[in-house]
């Protein structure tokens, strides 16, 4: 998705009209500041924005908007219609949705689905091409065999593992051009659950644009999140990234203007046999929970391609992550090792993104 | 203390300093031009305190601390350069105090901010305007004469969701026609307070209080206060007319004092409908009840429904089928908006912060305060509208007097007030504040 930088949003000014009637809204902190004072503080005043949740694709969809933002709250909710209407064509966990019935039927025959997911799905094969196998949405066979999918997690066995693996994997899907799909692989599974999110907060942020939101932080599950705009006082939204040993702490902290974040990491779900953790994020390649990455933060332009590539880098590492940032300039990456609890890495550059290290 | 849209603030206020509100970096700088306004505080009572610790130093600076109590006098005095004043009256002849905030007995409003603005003071005065229609007028002519700015404190027209509610869906239309709105606003104890031992010997009387006790629980008497209904329900009424565009038509109510026989006079249980214009019906419920039941109102339309609570506000539209949940959230500064992790299902925080994430729960009541100040010293300083004008303030101070006269008269009353309502106005400031603003 292209993104711009806007330039810091104008204040709006006194708004005493010609004939002397007066507005009907009082003035901002921000702008009482800036007829007060000769220079403007170093950091914007605190004010209060209201934050729009609702609970769809098993978390939180959130979306902060301005209140002086007259169409906000309305175009908010249209962004979290539209995700209801998304959880309803991309969730496994609802029989009828669409790609529940892909993964019913394409095995046997060709399956026509509509444009929103055949356009997911091609996004899909062209990530999980640039990021060398790591990202691969058709390993919802090996989220099963695992248990993570109805959230009974346990040790699968080497049969069932190996027989996960065999049908598993994007070399399995066919996509057709007259908007056809079909699976080489009876036990194939497409699950969305590594993209979906990002995917319906581009579509959100695009509705939101739409309806004449120039600012608003949209985010789910605490993961993902599109900053659109600049953020109150065009400073950029501050994001910070939890610390995921130290949960008290962050490790980071992100200035945002324009663009998307994701964040993997499996310190909220997962399980423990004889000290060994086994995370929920598997690594299609090996059938086995990734290891090596604590926490993996990719800034992009789209939500999709952050949410993906954090999935990605944490599986492929640093690797994955120093040749596809050389690869694709503006995508940056924050990674957090097992190796060093202490040393985030950032990876790549871009105007849209400031990144502080450190528990600021 | 128990108020619509107030009940945490003390608690918020305790936890966090308008300082840090505000940002070290701003209060540092300090203003260049004009600076704080200086401000006296009349009455330094529970409200009083709420409105001193909602002072930002960057925008007010407390002067002068008026109370006819002489125990406020040493809290009062351990700030520094603020002198205390036994008599209002006396504090008027400092001419470097530029606003007065009124927290006394409703009884003494209009007189003392009469007399504030005669003297060339501008003036924040707690709700209500005054006890009666002629106080109203009296006072309004008085800001008129004056030239000075009048403010009424209704907290919700800066209370961040109200405004949101207000600018974002009624404004938008998000509800559809809305034909009903239920308003509820328990009250869990008797509202009578102690009388503090450090005034034990103080004879009110030559101030007009018959009593101590009468002085502190000024609000159960109907010579002091314009009972429940004017204290508590009049923000209530104040928050629908402004979401409907003006005041009622009619009203009925029933009431008395049922539960709490303790000497007072005013009604302890009242429960009013209130109607207005193009059909639409208000209930409002002042009953007591338990600690468990917040204040809320439910603002029903054709497409949706609307509850705004102290607890949790929630939007229902008709064609979703989930709620929607609204809240605030503290913006700016140096504070993350979010902390990023590892994705959570919905049962878990999703918009937890850390470390300074116990503000965001606070941000609410303590911001509509802040907001309020601040917005009311911008339009001294700087000739900025403020929300809600007198004539607001009074067609609310004339709705609670109509609903007094409902339940004495067990009738239904016009209040003949829809005859100045204008649906477009709906910030239709005095005319005597957009002459201030306009010199």
């Amino acid at each position: 998705m292209p993104c711009s930088i806007k330039t810091k949003d104008k204040l709006p000014m006194r708004e005493v009209n010609g004939d002397g009637a007066m507005p009907n809204r009082a003035p901002s902190r921000r702008e009482v500041f800036s007829r007060w004072h000769t220079c403007r503080p170093s950091a914007p005043p605190r004010e209060d924005w209201i934050r729009i949740s609702h609970s769809a694709m098993a978390c939180t969809f959130d979306a902060i908007v301005s209140p002086e933002c007259e169409p906000g709250i309305g175009a908010a909710q249209e962004y979290l219609r539209s995700v209801d209407r998304l959880e309803s064509i991309l969730s496994v966990f609802r029989a009828e949705s669409e790609v529940s019935m892909l993964n019913r039927s394409a095995a046997e025959h060709p399956v026509w689905v509509g444009p929103e997911l055949f356009a997911l799905l091609q996004c899909c094969e062209r990530l999980h091409r640039e990021t060398d196998g790591a990202f691969d949405v058709t390993s919802g066979a090996l989220t099963r065999c695992w248990g993570f999918e109805n959230r009974s997690p346990a040790l699968p066995s080497p049969e069932a593992l190996k027989a996960a693996r065999g049908s598993s994997g994007f070399r399995h899907v066919t996509l057709h051009p007259d908007g056809a799909v079909s699976f080489r692989s009876a036990g194939l599974r497409i699950n969305f659950g590594s993209i979906g999110k990002g995917y319906a907060l581009d579509q959100g942020a695009a509705t939101m644009r739409a309806r004449g939101v120039t600012t608003a932080l949209l985010s789910a599950a605490n993961s993902s999140a599109f900053a659109l705009g600049s953020g109150p006082g065009g400073a950029g939204w501050r994001v910070g990234l939890r610390h995921p040993v130290f949960k008290n702490q962050r490790f980071a902290t992100l200035l945002l203007r324009s663009c998307a974040l994701g964040t993997s990491g499996q310190e909220e779900q997962g399980f423990e046999i004889d000290g060994q953790r086994y995370g929920h994020i598997l690594d299609p390649r090996s059938g086995f929970p990734a290891r090596g990455v604590l926490s993996a933060t990719v800034l992009a332009g789209s939500a999709a391609q952050s949410d993906a590539l954090a999935t990605a880098f944490f599986v492929g590492g640093m690797p994955l992550a120093e040749r596809y940032c050389a690869a694709h300039p503006g995508i940056v990456a924050v990674m957090l090792l097992e190796d060093d609890l202490s040393r985030p890495i950032v990876v790549g550059s871009s105007n849209h993104v400031e990144v502080n290290l450190g528990n600021i | 203390m128990r108020k619509f849209g107030r009940r945490h603030f003390l608690k918020a206020v305790g936890g966090v300093s308008a300082l840090a509100a505000f940002g070290a970096t701003v209060a540092f700088e300090g203003p260049r031009r004009r600076g704080p306004v200086r401000v006296a505080l009349i009455g330094a009572g529970a409200q009083g305190e709420v409105l001193c610790n909602s002072l930002d130093p960057f925008v007010a600076q407390l002067a002068a601390v008026c109370d006819i109590r002489p125990s406020t006098k040493a809290t009062a005095e351990q700030q520094q350069g603020v002198k205390w004043y036994q008599d209002w009256r006396q504090m008027l002849n400092d001419g470097s105090i530029e606003a007065v905030m009124i927290a006394t007995p409703l009884c003494t409003h209009a007189e003392i901010a009469a007399g504030c603005l005669d003297a060339g003071k501008h003036v924040f005065c707690e709700t209500g305007i005054a006890q009666d229609a002629a106080g109203c007028e009296r006072l309004i002519a008085a800001a008129q004469r004056s030239g000075r700015i009048l403010h009424i404190g209704y907290q919700h027209y800066y209370e961040p969701l109200y405004w949101a509610a207000f600018n974002n869906i009624m404004r938008q239309n998000l509800l559809g026609d809305v034909f009903a709105i239920e308003a509820c606003c328990p009250t869990s104890h008797s509202e009578r307070v102690p009388v503090n031992p450090d005034d034990a010997g103080f004879d009110p009387r030559p101030w007009g209080y018959a009593s101590l006790d009468q002085l502190m629980n000024w609000r159960l008497y109907r010579r002091y206060s314009a009972g429940p209904m004017g204290e508590w329900g009049g923000r209530v009424i104040s928050l629908i007319n402004w979401f409907l565009g003006g005041p009622p038509t009619a009203v009925q109510a029933t009431g008395g004092i049922y539960t709490y026989k303790d000497d007072r006079d005013v009604n302890d249980h009242v429960f009013v409908t209130l109607e207005y214009p193009y059909s639409r019906t208000t209930t409002l419920s002042l009953i007591p009840s338990n600690g468990f039941v917040q204040p809320y109102m439910q603002i029903m339309g054709k497409k949706g429904t609307l509850i705004l609570s102290e607890g949790e506000s929630l939007l229902f539209m008709e064609d979703q089928d989930n709620s929607t949940q609204l809240s605030t959230a503290p913006v700016g500064g140096t504070q993350s908006i979010m902390d990023a992790s590892a994705s959570r299902r919905a049962e878990g925080a999703n918009h937890s912060t850390l470390a300074q994430g116990a503000v965001a729960g606070q941000a609410g009541n303590t911001a509509a305060f802040q907001n309020e100040i601040v917005a009311f010293c911008g339009s001294i300083r700087a000739g900025a509208p403020l929300r809600g004008s007198l004539s607001d303030a009074r067609n609310v101070t004339l709705g609670c007097l109509a609903i007094d006269k409902a339940i004495e008269r067990q009738t239904r009353v016009m209040t003949q007030l829809h005859a100045k309502m204008d649906r477009h106005a709906l910030f239709d400031q005095d005319e005597r504040q957009t002459a201030y603003a306009r010199s």
